[in-house]
């Protein structure tokens, strides 16, 4: 807790660095930084600041050194699930919601330059109006940050497009912790941007390190992001849905498996029964369970594209190619949605748009949920998803009616393996129950090779505990970088 | 100069009497000087071909103790392989060539350094599995290559540079503690080499490796994509005289050439946007004719034609690889469609022929050694990335620095022997320039630095980004404040954790 005169000099300190209107002390405001849906206990913040440019950011984080108080940056709106937002100490929360310019959309060099404001609900619009789109997560809230979600590593629907778990994050300008400006792989030089006429599209370096790699998943512990290119893809012009219905979560990855290896598909997952009519009813608490009932257990979404030329050319090969592949399997391919024939376009709306509705989808079934995501090799999901479901089975919520996501991730060569864990805030017991469960089903899944690669919250000491070389080369970067350690303290292994 | 008796006898126990050597005329081969460098290397004080990781740490930690200073190689082609001053050892890591697990259901494969391209790429063929060659030929490590090194290749079109397969690292550290990357972190396998939390995998390469600088990285996890081909290499004949052809209805090669380099770069956006081919470059001219003949005398011949200076000034070199005929159809289709609006037209049938019939120049590039068959020196510039559009940007640029070393007759006459490769689909493109110069000039050490600085020099007249800096200090402390000061961030984190740049 600051005491009132220093609270009261670093408030007119940034008040000076960047206005007035862009500082607030706000009681309801600083209450809403302290919390989210995690199991993470923030703290209030001191102040919320409003940066417009590099420059501002540039004047706070010097004014944060001097103080030596906590930055913690934001640039998602609520609702917010994994804690990484939270102050551990008070500080300055750092709202990058009003840098939100589309500094470039490129159709030649398919890319975009945009700023940490910038939301897929803004992005999506404006690539579409230029024939492009964005690889994005399974319903990203619309106001969700592009580039954090970027940054954060988070799982995307087209495993084609993804060559290493970066993508599709491309170069990025950054203040580290200290106060340097840094631009990473071509945006780095030689010259300044403005002087640079590169695209800024090739990730690496510069030089023998790959900086952006450094500041991936680090929930923005070691530098402020101030703009990033990602790249785009052409917008298809002809789509068609297939839907592949299954009883048994092991008999997920065989089709996936095929299929992503030919390159076949573009969009590709899997949801069990749950998730699929939570995204799918109307109205989540009046249509779910009869929809649910009608969906098979489980069900693979895939989508073949065509794209400028010849599309349906195209289109007729990769689904002749689907076919043939999921019939050498025993399986069928459906393109109405299987038992609930008619809702083929809000699937397809599912996964190109970012939620717009209240409440965001994962929301929708109870005010609470907890979601555990972590990554493991496709062959071995229906194992973890066979563990979660014995964990459930055995915990003190037996009957609870969770949410299964797969997302295969790198050409197919990994997964994204998601559990959403609903609850009512309004049972005390039954938030217990389902917070008791979340961290007992995560160190279960972790000690049976789960990969817990972004280890927000509570997932932090359960894997650099095991890890202490990393975290200790970690906090060696970690002091380069931010020398103070002002950047959300207390996160990771820092 | 020789290690002292006790520091010998120290690392011989460690790694056994047989693997250790100081002796005169071992390590006469081992300070030759490159036939490209005038620089002399001073001669390293023994050389350890370890078997193990665990060998590894412990020479690097007597390193330590006792001062002395390793370089890891394998290959052994490139300049920094070689001691550049006394008290240093090799560590020829060779005799670590495992392929210690191909696992067939995630597609990944496991490998020690002394793994080479020849031995993987044709052992993976018979899983039906495949990865991008680096076009180093088939003796490279392919470690090296994809953690350590650069790793362009020819196929990158319709894949990646080798960097972006790394699923997993083990690695020596300078300090001689052994740490393991991503997934392997937490005991989870060697499926993705990110996390947990910031991506410690950021510091094994950028662009480039830093070629031996960082410790050692004793093993790699690649990631694996589905080979189109058959089980094993279609061989007819004997190398020289050797062809290798793919199934005709599922891999096809295709030459154009084009008028101007703007039609060139047009096509080549428009194949990526179509998302078709596996491999789409404009390839060096020089190196192609030097590739495609089998000595000297056949060189000449065919540059004296001026052949090659005529039909591959502006190349546009396309091998389609596909599933079935009928994608094979549907490619060809959209191919040609998108040279008839851009202005290409097939190359001398005589030309395609070459590549039809040597269709290993996709996969594994065997005769690259072809290119050193003249005895004089080359070099490359430029070695960086960006968008196709910036690259021929980039690539127009060429003759502005380069004629005035033709005309003073410093370098073979060859201005159009650059090569721009999409990558990804066309989402961003490598380009490299190839110069050859001859050894009997004087001062000719001195050429290849001139070269790379009126190209430097270029670049930043035009704010072009086409080099990376070097992981050598010296010139990144002076390419450094133009790289956005990354010579301060490298120089920062190389003294926090003992890297050598």
């Amino acid at each position: 807790m600051l005491a009132l005169n220093v609270r009261s000099a670093i408030g007119q300190e940034l008040i000076r660095a960047i206005g007035a209107t862009n500082v607030s002390t706000d009681p309801v405001a600083l209450g809403s930084c302290s919390c989210d849906c995690s199991l993470v206990t923030g703290t209030c913040p001191d102040f919320i600041v409003y940066p417009h440019s590099k420059d501002e950011v540039r004047e706070i984080v010097s004014i944060a050194n001097q103080r030596q108080i906590a930055l913690v940056p934001m640039s998602s709106g609520p609702p917010r699930f994994h804690g990484d937002t939270l102050p551990s100490q008070g500080g300055i929360v750092v709202d990058f919601g009003r840098m939100r310019q589309i500094i470039k959309l490129d159709t030649v060099s398919r890319c975009a330059a945009v700023e940490p404001g910038v939301t897929y609900g803004q992005l999506v619009p404006a690539l579409e109006s230029h024939g492009m789109k964005v690889n994005i997560p399974l319903a990203p809230r619309a106001n969700k940050s592009v580039l954090t979600s970027c940054l954060e590593r988070e799982a995307t629907l087209i495993p084609k497009y993804q060559y290493d778990t970066m993508d599709p994050l491309l170069t990025l300008e950054v203040i580290y912790g200290s106060g340097d400006e840094f631009r990473t792989g071509s945006a780095s030089g030689p010259g300044t941007p403005d002087s640079l006429k590169a695209d800024k599209v090739n990730p690496w370096g510069p030089g023998a390190i790959d900086y952006y790699r450094l500041l991936s998943a680090a929930q923005g512990s070691m530098g402020l992001v101030t703009w990033g290119v990602i790249r785009t893809e052409i917008r298809p012009t002809l789509r068609k849905l297939y839907f592949i219905p299954l009883d048994h979560p092991h008999q997920l990855p065989a089709p996936l498996d095929a299929l992503l290896r030919k390159r076949v598909v573009d969009e590709c997952l899997a949801l069990n029964n749950t998730n699929l009519a939570t995204l799918l009813a109307d109205d989540a608490r009046a249509d779910f369970t009869p929809l649910k009932a009608s969906l098979p257990p489980w069900t693979i979404i895939v989508c073949v594209a065509g794209y400028q030329r010849r599309a349906e050319e195209r289109v007729a090969i990769q689904s002749r190619y689907l076919i043939e592949i999921c019939e050498a399997l025993g399986l069928q391919t459906q393109t109405r949605l299987p038992g609930a024939p008619g809702l083929e376009q809000d699937v397809l709306r599912i996964i190109s748009e970012p939620w717009s509705k209240e409440p965001y989808w994962k929301l929708r079934r109870a005010d609470r949920c907890y979601e555990i995501f972590f990554l493991a090799p496709l062959s071995k999901a229906g194992h973890f998803i066979e563990s979660m479901k014995e964990v459930v089975e055995g915990s003190r919520c037996p009957d609870l009616d969770y949410g299964v996501y797969l997302q295969p991730l790198v050409q197919g060569r990994g997964a994204h393996c998601s559990f959403l864990l609903p609850c009512h805030g309004s049972s005390r017991e039954e938030t217990e129950a389902v917070r008791e469960l979340f961290l007992h089903a995560s160190e279960i899944l972790m000690k049976k090779g789960a990969f817990f690669s972004r280890p927000y919250g509570p997932w932090a000491r359960m894997v650099y505990r095991n890890y202490p070389d990393g975290a200790a080369m970690l906090r060696t970067l970690k002091n380069i970088f931010d020398p103070n350690g002002i950047l959300n303290p207390g996160k990771l292994c820092f | 100069m020789s290690l002292p008796r006790d520091v010998y006898a120290e690392l011989e126990r460690i790694i056994g009497s047989e693997y250790i050597s100081d002796r005169e005329y071992i390590l006469a081969g081992l300070r030759h000087a490159m036939p490209s460098s005038p620089v002399r290397p001073a001669s390293p004080a023994a050389v350890l071909l370890p078997g193990s990781t665990e060998e590894i740490q412990q020479i690097i930690k007597v390193c330590n103790r006792r001062g002395l200073k390793f370089i890891p190689t394998v290959s052994s082609l490139i300049s920094f392989a070689y001691p550049t001053e006394p008290n240093t050892i090799i560590l020829q890591l060779k005799r670590m060539n495992r392929i210690t697990e191909i696992n067939r259901t995630d597609r990944y494969v496991v490998i020690e350094p002394g793994v080479r391209h020849g031995q993987l790429r044709t052992e993976l063929m018979k899983f039906g599995l495949s990865y991008p060659v680096a076009a180093v030929g088939p003796g490279g490590s392919v470690l090296v290559n994809f953690a350590c090194s650069s790793g362009d290749n020819h196929d990158q079109h319709g894949a990646s540079r080798t960097n972006r397969y790394i699923h997993g690292v083990e690695w020596v550290l300078p300090s001689g503690e052994l740490i393991r990357l991503g997934s392997l972190a937490n005991d989870a396998g060697w499926f993705c080499a990110d996390g947990p939390g910031p991506s410690l995998r950021g510091l094994i390469k950028g662009y480039a490796g830093p070629f031996g600088g960082f410790g050692v990285i004793t093993r790699i996890a690649i990631g694996l994509d589905e080979w189109r081909g058959p089980a094993g290499m279609p061989t007819e004949g004997r190398s020289p005289d050797y062809q290798v052809r793919l199934p005709h209805d599922r891999h096809k090669v295709f030459l154009f050439k084009f008028s101007t380099l703007d039609q060139l770069r047009d096509a080549m956006i428009e194949i990526g946007k179509a998302e078709i081919g596996q491999a789409v470059l404009k390839y060096f001219n020089l190196t192609a004719a030097l590739l495609a003949t089998q000595s000297a005398n056949d060189f000449w011949a065919l540059w004296d034609s001026g052949l090659f200076q005529r039909e591959l000034a502006r190349p546009l070199y396309v091998y389609l690889a596909t599933h079935s005929a009928e994608e094979m159809a549907y490619e060809e289709a959209v191919l040609r469609e998108i040279i008839a609006e851009t202005g290409g037209v097939e190359v001398d049938p005589a030309i395609r022929a070459i590549y039809e019939n040597n269709m290993d120049f996709f996969i594994l590039v065997g005769f690259l050694q072809r290119v050193l068959r003249l005895g004089g020196a080359w070099a490359p510039t430029k070695l960086s990335a960006d968008s196709i559009h910036h690259m021929f940007e980039v690539g127009k640029t060429v003759p502005e620095f380069l004629q005035e070393f033709i005309d003073k007759g410093l370098i073979f006459d060859a201005p159009d022997n650059f090569q721009i490769i999409s990558m990804e689909y066309g989402h961003l493109a490598h380009i490299e320039l190839l110069f050859l110069w001859e050894r009997n000039q004087r001062n000719w050490g001195d050429i290849p630095r001139q070269v790379m600085a009126r190209s430097l020099e270029t670049e930043i007249r035009h704010g072009h980004h086409a080099t990376m800096p070097p992981r050598s200090m010296p010139m990144l402390q002076k390419l450094g404040p133009l790289y956005s000061d990354c010579h301060i961030w490298s120089t920062k984190i190389g003294e926090a954790f003992g890297a050598r740049w």
